[in-house]
């Protein structure tokens, strides 16, 4: 499996929102990379979450682990973890393996930001 | 009639005059009902009899479709996860590993894992996600009953299983405090080695039997990766230990001098074997007793307590068979232990190696026992070695000092007393000495003497007797039977002085012992 990179980027708009653009292969191996991007992110007290998987062509269990272990710490904070721009075979899991009932997703940034300032 | 012709007859009826409108709003509203009749009839040919089975087989083929692609990702999860756990020997990994696992593929918020350890027989807490933290200090007995609960089981089970079995209010906290709903055992051949308290799922939908097949599948899986890693782990530390036993012997190896060779070996010990308070104890086996040569972290008061205790004679009979000596009782020394090493080098009695406490990490049992039974073999034969080099450079250097005072005493007892005596010495002359052939001389040596004589000196280069009885004659046709004996050894030289015929004073005593 590929490396992973991972760009964390302010949310424009969004003052305690962060972007955290992700590019590769989310597994067993790379998994612990965003986690600690996303226990970095909470240091700084932002909340407000949109992991950008349109760089990322395929997600292991291992990676919605991350994201659904950390959904309940960043809601107690008001926050909330978002998934955008995720490719269609990434998409096809979500939506079999039920993601929504837990994890929102959207097709755009611009509609995450919405969604925020909402 | 068909559309086309229905059509064609209105629009020749609105053609014609509307005078005659009566006549052809009749026809048109004839040619209106045939329409209506022709659309019921095409209508009732499309809605056959299969139309709701075709409906109810495609939402089934669709079911089914959705049931298959979840079967193939829960199986690619099980292969990755395989291939990941075999290839992982870092327990924290593997765990955290697991974990993520555990919740991304089935849409859970929380998972916990205790793993047993085998020095204490506890089922100890390792990683949480997705819980407040806590849980660090909680240790789960192997004889609790929701651990034998668990063994008992092949297969994960809900925690309604357990406490409807046994409704324990400690244990509805335990599970409160994890919010587990689903435990998930670790199983290896007839064992559990590690646990998986699981949270709920989303809005509490209980758990599928595809579920429960999947956590089984990763339990054995996670139970055969913490074995190897386990494993790789207890290998890593022979080695280390080995690797620290190796250098431990080449360090101390390296130097005559024996001060340095003590410093040596108390810091490697306490540096690296984690030894918090210790003391080595020499044996002197010419005055038949223990002295503290070196201590670390002791009292005084301490470390002359502790040396008191070696000569209980429980104590001295295992040590003189060269048997470690463990003690560790509250009454007599809380706090601490009373762990006494023999240093042994061939067949001589060197010493101890005492220890009374160790830092607070280590687990002492019998792993950590045989490792320093190995190190303190390591440590009497260079003690022994560079005690007698040392010996030898001081007596090169100014051979009079160590005797002198011993003689000045003899001398002065003996002229309060007027009695004479002999000093003799044995010059060993030999390219290969080395310890056990002086020591097998000093043995037999020392069978020869009366009560009244003895051996005042001994080194590599030479014996210093003294005769308190005997006539100047008496010593010398002993002494002569007794080289003859020594074959073993290439030359002895004797030399004898008598006190006071040649000479009242130890100067003139020496001068005529060490003259060629």
């Amino acid at each position: 499996m590929a490396d992973l990179k991972i760009d964390v980027l302010p949310m424009q708009g969004i003052p305690d929102g962060t972007i955290i653009k992700a590019t590769g292969f989310i597994d067993t191996t790379t998994a612990p990379d965003i986690e600690k991007s996303i226990e970095q992110v909470f240091t700084q007290k932002k909340f407000k979450i949109a992991i950008d998987l349109s760089g990322v062509d395929f997600v292991s269990s291992a990676g919605w682990g991350v994201f659904v272990s950390e959904i309940r710490d960043i809601r107690e904070n008001k926050g909330d973890l978002v998934l955008i721009n995720m490719v269609p075979d990434v998409y096809d899991v979500y939506e079999l393996m039920e993601f929504s009932a837990i994890l929102k997703s959207f097709d755009s940034i611009d509609d995450c930001i919405k969604y925020f300032k909402a | 009639m068909n559309i086309k012709d229905i059509m064609a007859q209105l629009t020749s009826e609105l053609k014609k005059d509307p005078l005659e409108k009566n006549a052809i709003v009749n026809n048109i509203n004839s040619l209106i009902a045939s329409y209506n009749t022709l659309v019921n009839s095409v209508k009732a040919k499309t809605e056959t009899p299969f139309s709701s089975e075709i409906e109810s087989l495609k939402k089934e083929i669709s079911e089914s479709e959705k049931k298959y692609k979840k079967k193939v990702i829960d199986l690619y999860t099980i292969f990755e996860i395989a291939q990941d756990l075999s290839s992982s020997l870092n327990v924290d990994n593997l765990i955290n590993t697991i974990i993520l696992t555990s919740l991304g593929h089935l849409l859970v918020e929380n998972g916990s894992i205790f793993v047993f350890n085998e020095k204490t027989g506890k089922f100890v807490f390792k990683q949480a996600k997705g819980i407040k933290t806590g849980m660090e200090k909680i240790e789960l007995d192997s004889q609790e009953e929701i651990i034998k609960f668990t063994i008992s089981k092949t297969k994960p089970f809900l925690r309604t299983d357990f406490l409807t079995e046994k409704n324990n209010a400690q244990y509805h906290t335990l599970f409160s405090n994890l919010n587990c709903e689903l435990v998930i055992p670790f199983r290896i051949k007839n064992k559990v080695n590690g646990i998986l308290f699981l949270g709920p799922k989303p809005g509490n939908i209980p758990f599928s039997e595809s579920n429960t097949e999947f956590l089984t599948a990763l339990g054995n899986f996670a139970a055969i990766a913490l074995e190897n890693a386990k494993l790789y782990t207890d290998l890593n530390n022979k080695v280390r230990d080995l690797s620290a036993l190796y250098n431990i012997s080449k360090e101390i190896n390296k130097s005559d001098d024996t001060n340095i060779v003590l410093d040596l070996m108390l810091e490697t010990i306490t540096t690296g074997f984690g030894v918090k308070k210790c003391s080595l104890i020499l044996y002197d086996d010419l005055k038949n007793h223990y002295h503290i040569e070196r201590s670390h972290n002791l009292e005084q008061a301490e470390a002359v307590r502790f040396l008191d205790m070696i000569l209980s004679r429980k104590i001295e009979n295992a040590l003189d068979k060269n048997e470690p000596v463990f003690i560790k009782d509250d009454r007599i020394m809380k706090d601490h232990i009373f762990f006494s090493i023999p240093l042994i080098a061939g067949s001589k009695k060197v010493g101890l190696l005492n220890i009374y406490q160790f830092d607070d990490d280590i687990i002492i049992d019998d792993d950590i026992k045989q490792i320093f039974v190995i190190i303190a073999s390591q440590m009497a034969p260079p003690i022994v070695l560079t005690f007698f080099l040392s010996k030898r450079e001081t007596y090169k250097e100014n051979p009079f000092d160590y005797i002198y005072n011993d003689i000045d005493t003899l001398i002065t007892k003996s002229r309060e007393s007027g009695i004479s005596f002999i000093l003799c010495r044995l010059k060993l002359i030999d390219k290969e000495i080395e310890f056990n052939k002086v020591k097998s001389i000093i043995e037999k040596i020392k069978t020869i003497l009366q009560p009244t004589d003895s051996l005042i000196h001994s080194n590599f280069n030479e014996l210093l007797l003294i005769f308190s009885v005997s006539t100047k004659e008496e010593v010398e046709n002993l002494i002569r039977d007794f080289i003859q004996s020594m074959v073993q050894i290439e030359k002895i030289e004797p030399k004898i002085a008598c006190y006071p015929d040649d000479g009242d004073n130890v100067n003139t005593l020496l001068k005529q012992l060490y003259n060629n």
